[in-house]
């Protein structure tokens, strides 16, 4: 399993407490320098899967490699990882420049490079005025840049950062997720980050590993986790869908269009190559991907098209976007037209007829049972 | 208590009260200050008597005195001066010996886990037993351990010390354990993450971090050491005498002046002391040591 | 830049809790200087007295605890114990709750008169029964007030009896019992007040109907705390209750110094600590009843 370049390995590792896995069969492979989000909602594991990088934590089973080396038993101090925690966890008795120092002061660096070092760590995260102030005097987002400054200090390795948002209020929560990315531009550090927010793992990662249940249900880019995600669980956490049950029907021709029945006996046509005949799968359906469009231009449209009448039940108003519900009787569901406000927008109202578009490779195929995959990489 | 009379009155009315604000006190909040008043005073009236009689220029203690004078003070016997130093001594001693037992053993004990809360109570059980059996069954261990080793115990300070650990170590406990309970793991975590090993964390993170209880738990334990009576009178010795204990026999047997002036003496410092540091570490610290 | 890592040498298995060893000094002291000494003392009840300060422990007996029992003479100093136990005990919750009731709703004064009760709490005891000695002694304050204002004859005997012993010891543990009990009135919600008032209450009634049941628990406590305080009190009453009072922690003493009876006085001390340790489990599980009392009709 393991890949030339990698520089952080987690080799079947498996957490177990009193028999029940909180962690099981976690195969990953990161490459230096790489930024790698751990995705999913609460008690998926993926604190107890960083914690197991950092040491805090004794796998039950399998191996962590950094750089070559088997890291797994040693205990977190000899790690060399920088760790940033959800509650800050800066030393209350020490000023910020004392918190950044501490790591250094351990290592027995002597106080002037030390001084130095620390500088040009709160330099680096933005708090150069701030080195002598106690860290009671900051702001959460303040507190958590020292954290941040103090576990680069040590030059580590590694960067983990333990959902160091969820305490922050929205707005400084936007700002530093900015600052963590010009920091890992800069430094080119290896970092995993651990977040429930979909939209933080997708705006900071290279790659997004998402959890669930302590396993791993998908390891992809972000691009590639919204527009196929892989389980069913992927396509409910990421974004929103309509879901419809279906069977596929008519083998793909030649551009790999197949038609799948759903229940309610509609066809939906749509790009896959991996079914077979019957097999039972799940469509997934992204409000963003439909279109509403006149009823004249539906004739221009090449047989093959997924177009349906449909009633307007509902608009709703969100600022930036819009959504119109529309009723599809041959489909039995509502579909979410979702589109960005503009001046020329079309007019709809309730109880008008419309017809909706959607494309074929915009429709999203996935296994009915889907297996949990361990590695499903689609780069 | 106005905002009270105000919903009062907004209850009553339906309709809000008009915008003046009353800044008369009701009945009841006088009520309130003037029994806490009376309280306070009769808390502290025996005690300021005892300074002022001190003062007074008879021969025989009386209230209120006839005059004002401070030749008391100054003639006080110098044994009354030996065992103020013995009992200082033996505090410091004391307190030193409690913290380094007890300030580790109330972080170890915030670390323990399930069953906790019944070693707590264990380990703070002297603070259950009655002082003078605790002193009564100190004297009768010194005698045999003295019989069998050859070692004095009874009438030396070392004994007085072991005996007054006993009871000021759970005091410590009671002291630092609650604070300990709520340190941030996490700090913890953070320092070895940065290379810290766990006692260098322990002295450089977890210590700084109960620097209030701990002072607290130290004047607890002086104090108890400094104060206390039942243990001590079966302590003590020919060499060895302290000033609570000295004050007790004498008092047992006479009522001069010279008691009051020394009382008068010990409990000035005390006080402020107290004061100090209760001024520093807060009120809700200091209220802990008698739970 | 230096790493930290060392190459190919594994650290050994982490112990389960490594903290654990930081109690280590304290179990050994505990244990050597409180639990041993205090077993040998008690053992000590069970063995002949041979002289003073000789016990014969080839010889065993249950007499001396029996005499505790049966002996007139300790039945009466055992009573007079717990009736001094329970006095002190009532008149310390007596004065003891409407002062921290007060204290807790001082509002800005709050922090003063807690310093104030601190600082006595702290203030040696035998300055207080100086002090008390003077005030209710014959030609003390008290009594002058009391015969100028023409309420008695002749000086009423208040010290060196069971009640000055009373009213020193109810003295000296109630700043402990003042600041045990504020919390437990912080705890009653001054909303609960305030909805009373709005409903027409005035503060008295709202005092006796709200406060003090919602207090019930933490006045148990109180007053558990208090009775032990007060079992195990011996500088006050022997200071303030002359040759008359003898309870149990007095006798004690004197059967340790003076008779040099020691299978005696641990037989005194094995009483005394049984009778606290009764009346604590009792208070407890009085408490601990009403809590779940408490927690059933919510």
């Amino acid at each position: 399993m393991s890949h030339d370049n990698s520089f952080l390995e987690l080799q079947t590792v498996r957490k177990e407490y009193a028999g029940r896995p909180a962690v099981s069969g976690f195969d990953l492979s990161v490459e230096k320098g790489e930024f790698v989000s751990f995705l999913g909602p609460s008690g998926c594991g993926k604190t107890t899967t960083i914690r197991m990088i950092a040491g805090y934590i004794q796998p039950t089973s399998g191996r962590i490699v950094l750089d070559g080396q088997d890291v797994t038993e040693m205990p977190p101090q000899r790690r060399n990882m920088g760790m940033v925690f959800q509650d800050y966890a800066l030393f209350p008795h020490l000023t910020v420049q004392k918190n950044v120092e501490f790591g250094l002061r351990v290592r027995k660096v002597p106080a002037a490079k030390r001084a130095l070092k620390a500088k040009e760590m709160l330099a680096l995260v933005g708090l150069a005025e701030s080195a002598d102030l106690q860290t009671s005097q900051l702001s959460g987002g303040m507190q958590q840049r020292v954290a941040i400054a103090r576990a680069l200090a040590i030059d580590p390795e590694l960067l983990l950062l333990d959902e160091p948002f969820s305490a922050l209020d929205a707005k400084t929560r936007e700002s530093l997720r900015q600052e963590v990315l010009r920091i890992h531009s800069e430094t080119g550090i290896t970092t995993i980050l651990v977040t429930h927010d979909q939209s933080e793992a997708f705006e900071l990662s290279d790659r997004v590993v998402l959890m669930n249940s302590g396993e791993i249900e998908q390891v992809a880019t972000p691009r590639e986790l919204y527009r196929s995600p892989a389980t069913q669980f992927a396509s409910d956490f990421i974004g929103r869908s309509v879901k419809l049950p279906a069977r596929r029907a008519v083998q793909p021709n030649s551009e790999g269009i197949a038609a799948f029945t759903t229940a309610s006996g509609a066809t939906v046509w749509a790009r896959d190559n991996a079914r077979a005949e019957g097999d039972s799968v799940v469509l997934a359906i992204r409000p963003e991907t439909l279109e509403i469009i006149d009823a004249n231009g539906a004739s221009d449209r090449q047989a093959q098209t997924n177009v349906w009448t449909g009633v307007v039940r509902d608009r709703l108003f969100f600022g930036p976007s819009e959504e119109v519900n529309v009723f599809v009787e041959e489909l039995g569901v509502e579909l979410p037209v979702s589109k960005e406000t503009r001046a020329a927008s079309g007019d709809w109202s309730n109880g008008q007829t419309v017809q909706v578009l959607l494309n074929t490779q915009d429709v999203l195929v996935i296994p009915e049972h889907s297996e949990t995959k361990s590695i499903v990489e689609a780069r | 208590m106005s905002d009270l009379d105000t919903r009062t009155l907004m209850s009553v009315n339906g309709r809000a009260p008009r915008a003046r604000r009353s800044t008369k006190l009701s009945f009841s909040d006088i009520a309130i200050r003037v029994v806490a008043g009376i309280g306070i005073v009769f808390l502290l009236l025996p005690t300021v008597i005892s300074i002022i009689v001190s003062f007074g220029p008879g021969q025989f203690p009386v209230f209120p005195p006839q005059g004002w004078t401070l030749k008391w003070f100054t003639s006080i016997d110098p044994g009354y001066g030996d065992a103020a130093l013995t009992s200082v001594i033996l505090a410091a001693w004391t307190a030193a010996i409690s913290i380094t037992v007890g300030v580790p053993a109330s972080f170890g004990l915030a670390r323990w886990g399930r069953g906790a809360n019944v070693l707590q109570t264990l380990a703070r059980a002297p603070m259950q037993v009655p002082y003078v059996v605790i002193g009564v069954m100190m004297l009768q261990f010194f005698v045999l351990i003295t019989k069998t080793t050859g070692v004095p115990f009874v009438g030396t300070m070392q004994g007085l010390v072991i005996a007054h650990c006993v009871v000021a170590v759970p005091y410590v406990i009671g002291a630092v354990y609650p604070t300990a309970c709520l340190l941030n793991t996490s700090l913890d975590d953070a320092a070895y993450g940065l290379g810290a090993s766990r006692l260098y964390t322990f002295f450089r993170v977890v210590l700084p971090s109960l620097k209030g209880s701990i002072v607290a738990g130290t004047v607890f334990a002086f104090l108890v050491s400094f104060d206390d009576v039942p243990i001590t009178l079966f302590l003590v010795g020919s060499n060895v005498q302290t000033l609570p204990v000295k004050l007790f026999a004498d008092t047992e047997f006479s009522f001069t002046p010279e008691l009051f002036a020394v009382s008068t003496l010990a409990t000035v410092v005390t006080c402020v002391l107290v004061l100090i540091l209760t001024k520093r570490v807060g009120t809700q610290r200091m209220s802990g040591a008698s739970s | 830049m230096s790493s930290t890592r060392d190459t190919g040498i594994r650290a050994p298995r982490k112990p389960r809790n490594p903290f654990r060893v930081y109690l280590v000094p304290l179990f050994i002291l505990q244990f050597a200087t409180f639990l041993v000494p205090l077993v040998l003392f008690f053992r000590t009840a069970f063995f002949k007295n041979e002289g003073p300060g000789l016990v014969d422990y080839g010889h065993a007996t249950l007499e001396y605890l029996g005499l505790i029992f049966v002996d007139p003479y300790f039945q009466q100093v055992v009573l007079d114990t717990i009736i001094f136990g329970l006095l002190v005990t009532v008149f310390t919750l007596l004065l003891g709750f409407p002062i921290a009731y007060c204290i807790a709703r001082a509002g800005r004064f709050k922090e003063s008169l807690l310093v104030i009760v601190i600082v006595t709490s702290f203030t040696s005891v035998i300055i207080k029964v100086l002090g008390w000695k003077i005030l209710l002694g014959a030609s003390g304050p008290i009594n002058s007030i009391l015969q100028v204002l023409g309420l008695v004859d002749e000086p009423l005997r208040l010290v060196n009896n069971l009640f000055g012993a009373v009213v020193g010891t109810v003295h000296a543990v109630l700043p402990l019992i003042v600041l045990l009990l504020v919390p437990v009135v912080e705890r009653v919600p001054v909303q609960l007040e305030e909805a009373a008032a709005g409903l027409g209450a005035r503060r008295l009634t709202t005092y006796w109907r709200v406060v003090l049941p919602a207090s019930r628990i933490g006045l148990v406590s109180g007053g558990l705390v208090a009775f032990a305080y007060a079992m195990g009190s011996f500088t006050t009453p022997a200071l303030l209750g002359g040759k008359t009072t003898l309870i149990l922690p007095i006798l004690i003493r004197q059967e340790a110094m003076t008779t040099v009876n020691y299978p005696m006085s641990a037989a005194l001390s094995i009483t005394l600590v049984v009778i606290v340790a009764i009346v604590t489990v009792i208070g407890l599980s009085v408490g601990n009843s009403r809590r779940a009392r408490v927690r059933e009709s919510k």
